[in-house]
């Protein structure tokens, strides 16, 4: 099977996959989401699904990685992903020693990403075995269950997320009904019949939002230049830091895959717990946020392994842990591959195609990854406004090219403009993507529930995995009120 | 202006849009069908757009109840009684730079749009090698060093869409060839 990856049709789209993810993901302002979605019209021409596949997984790796090396250099990160990493990279960058920073970052991620992947392999069959239990009562709560993490952890803000998640639910609902095939919102437009199309409303989202607001944000769109020290640390010499800190990138690997396994806490968090976790068991905890090697290890050996982490649930139970997984579930659909528990019965050799080309990508990621550190300059002189046009030329053309639909283009349009103002409004868009993903889910097991019951709820509480699911649904809820009350009596 | 002030904007604008738009929802959603294909346990195809649109309208309420509550708040921090009594308000103005920023990233979007729109009737090289080049110019770019790279954009843009992929690029109303 690794040989008919290893061919040179499927490389070649792959590779430079990878460098596009490479250069999205190390340019300030453009995010791994906007990567992955702008990546998956192209695929859907790849003559072989493989290709298409490796090229979204491809990216949704590298752009995770590549969003260090201006966080390290700048001290801007590439994706929110990269923030934890601007802490300890930066410091090492301001003494020279950028260069290595991103070695160790590089190894780090590949480690990463293969702990990830591992994990994703080793639990996944065991955790499909087990869902075959589930039945639409589980799977409403489930996604449920998805869809209020998305909003709890996603933000500072769990109304807005909410919000957010509703809308995308609702926006889920237009076209053809599910259960019954009544059209909905449809205005007699046969474009409307299947729905939003899922690629351009990411597109709009996570692509023209983001030109419009790094426009809004940045004092001059000719802020690209920037001095980098270089430094000579050796490929051995970082091989040999990391060695010495093994534990941690164990720690952090392992922390970061089940952190991205939760719905809702992508890479970001992974990050941000495992820079935490790894500083509070520090014997040296004055020299994180000094250049502390471990303080470079952590976050990025977990961001990279989160996104092995966020494809669990997604390939076992259909739900995306992050927005970048929810495009990339988005677009395992129109390859006609539906992940959930029966895709390990029916359809086992497409599984292990995924579970190669995620492994494969991980190591494809050294040589991508060394070229982005050697051509970041070049990345960096580009100016940011000919880049910010060269995404909306190409997020026209990329949502034009799936259907050839003009629609599709105007949709790319009026979600720009809606992304913008919600997150204007400090609402986050990652719990509406999961609500359009997850809406027909939650729909159709509620409804095709009470049918099977005859319009009798209380199954939907007293099987054992609901009730579960119900009661860590309401302890998550529960939880900030209940520590801010027990703070507030322990300082009374 | 004050960033509890922005604040408290934000949140009244998202409230009312909320409101005025799970409004909206509702009064279609009278004219969705019930075919009845799932007998009488199935609550129905409106079911979900009219709960969704009366939960979204409830958490606008509850954003303007807490932009109410913040705005008393905050009407101690922004205004304050001085030693000589006399009311003094926190100066209120914007930056330029912001306004600047704000009036580029609009004409960005008024040309992006205007892009599509004259896409079906200029078709994709003509729009392309026009809108683009403006969107730059707007950016600051030099009209040529623009121009150059909206060029670069559009031969990318049909050797790899229309010409590797097959994607029958809009041609306009000039039927140009490419």
């Amino acid at each position: 099977m690794i040989a008919d990856l290893l061919q040179f049709h499927v490389l070649v789209p792959w590779l430079l996959a990878m460098l596009f993810g490479i250069f999205v993901g190390a340019t300030p302002g453009l995010t791994a989401t906007m990567a992955v979605a702008l990546i998956v019209p192209v695929s859907f021409y790849m003559p072989d699904p493989n290709t298409g596949l490796a090229m979204i997984i491809g990216v949704s790796f590298t752009a995770i990685f590549a969003g260090d090396i201006p966080a390290t250099y700048l001290r801007i990160p590439g994706t929110p992903a990269s923030a934890a990493a601007t802490l300890d990279g930066h410091e090492l960058a301001k003494q020279g020693r950028g260069g290595f920073a991103l070695l160790i970052d590089l190894f780090c991620s590949c480690i990463g990403g293969l702990v990830g992947v591992g994990l994703l392999i080793m639990i996944a069959p065991q955790l499909a075995r087990f869902a075959l239990r589930f039945s639409n009562f589980e799977y409403f709560w489930l996604a449920i269950f998805g869809l209020s993490m998305s909003a709890v952890v996603s933000s500072g803000n769990t109304l807005r997320g909410l919000i957010s998640a509703g809308l995308g639910v609702l926006l889920a609902t237009v076209g053809l009904d599910v259960v019954s095939g009544a059209q909905r919102f449809t205005f007699g437009n046969a474009e409307l019949m299947s729905g939003f199309g899922f690629i351009p409303v990411m597109i709009g989202l996570f692509g023209v939002s983001e030109v419009i607001r790094s426009v809004l944000k940045s004092p001059s769109m000719k802020d690209s230049t920037t001095k980098t020290k270089r430094s000579n640390d050796s490929v051995g010499a970082a091989l040999k830091a990391i060695w010495r800190k093994k534990l941690t990138v164990v720690k952090s690997s392992i922390s970061g895959t089940v952190i991205g396994a939760l719905p809702g806490a992508g890479a970001d968090i992974a990050a941000w717990a495992a820079y935490g976790m790894e500083q509070r068991t520090s014997k040296d905890k004055e020299s994180f946020g000094k250049g502390a090697i471990a303080g470079v290890i952590a976050p990025t050996s977990a961001n990279n392994a989160a996104v092995g982490g966020a494809w669990i649930p997604a390939l076992v139970f259909g739900i995306p842990g992050d927005a970048v997984t929810a495009i990339v579930l988005g677009a395992f659909m129109m390859y006609e591959i539906k992940p959930g528990p029966l895709i390990f019965q029916q359809n086992p050799e497409q599984v292990h195609s995924i579970f190669l080309i995620a492994l494969v990508t991980q190591v494809l990621l050294l040589p991508c990854g060394y070229l982005g550190l050697k051509t970041f300059g070049w990345i960096l002189r580009l100016r940011r406004s000919v880049v910010m046009v060269a995404v909306l030329v190409f997020s026209v053309v990329g949502a034009y090219s799936l259907r050839n639909s003009l629609f599709d283009v105007y949709l790319v349009a009026g979600f720009g403009l809606v992304g913008f103002y919600l997150e204007s409004q400090k609402a986050p868009l990652a719990p509406l993507i999961l609500g359009l993903i997850l809406g027909p889910m939650v729909e159709e097991n509620l409804r095709t529930g009470l049918i099977k019951t005859e319009g009798d709820i209380t199954p939907f509480f007293t099987r054992p995995i609901c009730a579960v699911l119900v009661i860590l649904l309401v302890a998550a809820f529960l939880a900030p009120v209940v520590s801010g009350w027990m703070r507030k009596k322990n300082r009374a | 202006m004050s960033v509890s002030n922005i604040e408290t904007k934000r949140n009244r604008s998202l409230g009312y849009v909320l409101i005025v738009f799970a409004l909206v929802v509702l009064y279609l959603s009278k004219d969705i069908r019930e075919l009845g294909f799932g007998g009488n346990s199935d609550p129905g195809p409106k079911l979900f757009p009219i709960g969704l649109s009366i939960l979204l309208a409830l958490g606008g309420a509850i954003e303007i109840w807490k932009d109410w509550r913040a705005r008393l708040g905050s009407l101690e921090a922004v205004c304050s009684v001085d030693d000589k009594s006399t009311l003094r308000v926190e100066n209120l103005s914007n930056d330029d730079g912001e306004h600047d920023r704000r009036m580029r990233a609009g004409g960005l979007m008024g040309v992006f749009l205007v892009y599509i729109l004259a896409l079906p009737y200029l078709g994709f090289t003509l729009s392309t090698l026009v809108f683009p080049t403006a969107m730059m110019m707007l950016l600051r770019i030099r009209w040529k060093m623009a121009f150059l790279v909206t060029a670069v954009l559009t031969l990318i843009g049909n050797v790899l869409f229309g010409a590797l992929f097959h994607v029958p690029l809009p041609r306009g109303v000039l039927g140009l060839p490419f």
